[in-house]
């Protein structure tokens, strides 16, 4: 197994548990903000600070909960425990749906002030790469693909996604790299 | 009002489905719960925190190339943690200076603690 497949297979089980920690850990969360937003006179008449201590709390309590049990399964790897503590904060994020600042608001920004990336937005690798290489050479690389895609299977490699995935290119530089 | 408590208790399930179905590696079946978490949100695909999930599934696949293109393509403010994971699975040389410089400087507070734990300045505390 390859040291990157390997990595994966270790924080693939990792997260896992985060799953499991969300399912109990954000329990208590939920019903902190379905109280307030049902209106509970309790939670209510407390006002709009208590409310959000109240959530941060809950919010910090899955964290807490999730990375324990993650870093029980991955150990300390640099690389697990980031993917580890990124995963953990998204997915809090995502499932319930209270993000920080403005970060809600992106989709607008993003949809209506980058057309640069219109094509990126589906996922479409070909529209991307449409003119040239030019954003490929910015990542700074030649062709690192094989040693990244090593150890993946090669399926994949074929296997067009649409929709949130990233399509690999025409470029048959990418297509044989695996 | 009870509408919205309803989502927010699905919204957990999907991302544990979500999260699990990534644990073991059925990446078609997390890439639909992803989906379905981005609609429930009703935010971008390129919202940071669909950004790192959609990372995380092309890495997965082998794709961290194109998944680096991709954030390339990007304004530099958005995700740049995500960017950094690609480079790292991408094997970019430049990753580690990135990841020091946000680890460093980022305005955003998790976005330092998970590049300070990716250049091995911080451990994870159990």
């Amino acid at each position: 197994m390859g040291a990157v497949k390997d990595a994966f297979h270790k924080i693939g089980e990792g997260i896992k548990n985060v799953a499991q920690g969300i399912g109990h850990a954000v329990e208590g969360a939920v019903k902190t903000v379905g109280g307030a937003l049902t209106a509970n006179p309790e939670l209510l008449k407390e006002g709009a600070n208590t409310f959000k201590n109240g959530l941060q709390q809950g919010i910090s309590g899955v964290g807490q909960v999730a990375g324990g049990a993650v870093g029980a399964a991955i150990g300390i790897t640099p690389v697990g425990a980031a993917i580890n503590h990124m995963t953990n904060g998204a997915a809090s994020r995502l499932g319930s749906g209270i993000f920080e600042g403005a970060a809600k608001t992106l989709n607008k920004g993003i949809d209506g002030g980058i057309n640069v990336v219109h094509g990126l937005a589906t996922g479409d690798m070909k529209e991307v790469l449409k003119g040239g290489w030019d954003v490929f050479k910015a990542a700074g690389m030649t062709n690192p693909a094989g040693i990244v895609m090593a150890g993946v299977k090669t399926e994949a490699m074929d296997h067009a996604k649409e929709g949130l995935g990233f399509n690999v290119s025409e470029d048959p530089g990418l297509k044989n790299a695996g | 009002m009870q509408e919205l408590d309803l989502t927010r208790e699905t919204g957990n399930e999907m991302a544990a489905n979500m999260l699990t179905a990534l644990g073991d590696n059925n990446l078609d079946e997390a890439e639909i719960w992803l989906e379905r978490l981005r609609e429930l949100n009703k935010i971008s695909v390129d919202h940071p925190d669909i950004l790192m999930f959609r990372a995380l599934i092309a890495i997965q696949r082998g794709h961290a190339t194109d998944a680096l293109c991709y954030m390339n393509s990007l304004p530099e403010e958005i995700a740049p943690d995500v960017k950094v994971l690609c480079m790292y699975f991408a094997q970019d040389p430049m990753w580690e200076g990135l990841a020091t410089e946000l680890a460093e400087n980022s305005p955003v507070e998790h976005i330092r603690e998970s590049m300070s734990l990716l250049i091995g300045r911080k451990k994870l505390v159990n």
